[in-house]
């Protein structure tokens, strides 16, 4: 990056910094690819990837898509920021990841007790074969 | 929105599908001793239990590559 490069995207960066909504950043982005100005649509995407992972950050979100659909080499890597969004999504996490107690089997039943009963199928070859 | 990883979504709940079908199996088999049953589902529970704990593992590792990478092409100046 040559110095002037780097003064820009400075410049860009701080303009980015200083918007409050994802509307303005929005805005802000169209005109920026409207003018093929790469440093300042960067520097809105910068901050649009910083405040999308937040609670309210589905706008957010959106100006990265606009980002992306603007910038075509970059959209599969921001397709991906979607997967990257949704990782640290602790809500959508848990729902895809947790492991309710089945039906029958009783929750206060610690770890412990429980690898002990499932031991219990292990020593039993005639559990096992009632199982089936 | 951006895309979800759909396919994390889908593989998880294939899984979790087949783990109900097992607890039901466990719960409705009249072959299956009703001692036998809290055995059996505590089996089923850690081993489902355990597959998607190394899903979410591999997932949010990823994740943390894919946000690295992101981060540093956002910060790079334009091509």
């Amino acid at each position: 990056m040559s110095g002037v490069d780097a003064v820009s995207f400075r410049d860009a960066q701080d303009r980015a910094a200083q918007l409050e909504d994802a509307q303005q950043a929005a805005v802000l982005l169209d005109r920026a690819v409207q003018s093929g100005d790469h440093h300042l649509a960067q520097a809105v995407a910068e901050k649009a990837y910083s405040n999308a992972s937040g609670l309210f950050g589905g706008q957010w979100a959106d100006v990265l898509n606009q980002y992306a659909a603007a910038r075509p080499w970059a959209a599969d890597k921001l397709n991906e920021y979607g997967d990257a969004l949704w990782q640290g999504d602790s809500f959508n996490a848990a729902m895809t990841f947790g492991v309710p107690r089945p039906t029958g089997l009783s929750d206060h039943l610690t770890e412990g007790q429980l690898q002990a009963l499932a031991e219990q199928v292990d020593s039993s070859a005639a559990v096992l074969g009632a199982a089936q | 929105m951006p895309r979800l990883n759909q396919a994390t979504v889908d593989a998880a709940a294939a899984r979790r599908e087949r783990f109900q079908q097992r607890v039901e199996e466990i719960n409705r088999n009249e072959r299956i001793h009703p001692s036998l049953r809290a055995p059996l589902l505590a089996k089923a529970y850690l081993a489902h239990k355990a597959e998607l704990s190394q899903m979410q593992e591999t997932w949010q590792r990823h994740g943390e590559l894919t946000a690295a990478e992101l981060r540093r092409n956002c910060s790079a100046p334009a091509r």
